[in-house]
């Protein structure tokens, strides 16, 4: 991506984007409704650009047959829990924890 | 540039002889084994010690080693976890379907990085993205399968696809 990108306008097509990959992923879009999502898409490129990141991220979740990542997804989350429980972690919360240092965790690569 | 340069190799060592015994009894009691305790505790200090910054600024040095120590344990299990339960999901298919050995290890890299990207989500919401985007329920089974109405259903979509989509973009900005 190039610094030319607003990343404000590009958050809100992305807003707009997942909305309408709820309507459309719900099988059940008139054509009606197809078409203004098509209009929406041609509108400007933020529109074209969050369209691709849905793709993609559809792309990922169906790379391999779905029961396996869903399957292994969840059950990669319930024993994550316990971990978490082990290391003290109630849930990740990074932000708070940047107050007791003054070098970030993610200043360290 | 690496923090050790030959001013500061002893304050280096002097900081790995303080703290290195404590981080690695800490993390083996954590996780309750040795071997994983020393090499996230040998990674950690690598780690801290790649970073441009110099030991000598770190104010809590505890604190702070232990929140990279626990970054990495997470990362370590997360993927052994994903690893472990994919190699489970994989025997619910006939043998000869197998991917190959590459192809798993492309797959078990996209399952991380999913994995890191919903664990952000709430129960509910990943549920419902789970069902539609990989099995391919309709909303009114998964409205019925989760007790919801249709419309939290189309709701919980969008959420899951909105955080998904800011996830990754948070990530290609840093």
């Amino acid at each position: 991506m190039t610094s030319a990108i607003d990343h404000e306008a590009l958050k809100k097509a992305i807003h707009a984007a997942s909305k309408w990959y709820a309507i459309l992923q719900s099988q059940q879009a008139s054509k009606q409704t197809k078409q203004d999502w098509q209009l929406w898409l041609q509108q400007n490129k933020y529109h074209r650009l969050a369209w691709d990141q849905v793709q993609e991220i559809q792309g990922a979740m169906s790379a391999t047959p779905g029961t396996i990542t869903s399957t292994t997804l969840r059950n990669t989350a319930l024993s994550r829990r316990e971990l978490l429980r082990r290391l003290g972690v109630v849930f990740v919360a990074i932000p708070t924890a940047s107050i007791v240092w003054h070098i970030k965790p993610w200043q360290l690569d | 540039m690496s923090a050790i340069s030959q001013n500061n190799t002893s304050k280096t060592a002097e900081f790995y002889i303080e703290h290195h015994g404590w981080l690695q009894r800490w993390l083996a009691h954590r996780l309750n084994c040795h071997v994983d305790a020393e090499d996230l505790a040998h990674d950690t200090f690598i780690r801290v010690m790649r970073s441009r910054h110099q030991t000598k600024d770190i104010r809590k040095p505890r604190q702070f080693l232990i929140t990279v120590a626990k970054g990495l344990s997470i990362d370590l299990y997360r993927r052994r976890t994903i690893e472990r339960q994919y190699l489970e999901a994989l025997k619910a298919l006939p043998e000869p379907q197998w991917p190959s050995e590459e192809a798993q290890a492309i797959t078990l890299e996209i399952l991380t990085e999913l994995d890191e990207m919903l664990s952000g989500l709430g129960s509910n919401v990943r549920e419902t993205f789970l069902l539609s985007q990989c099995e391919g329920l309709s909303y009114e089974q998964i409205a019925k399968t989760l007790n919801i109405s249709r419309r939290s259903v189309s709701n919980h979509m969008a959420k899951a696809m909105e955080h998904c989509c800011l996830f990754r973009l948070e990530k290609h900005l840093k």
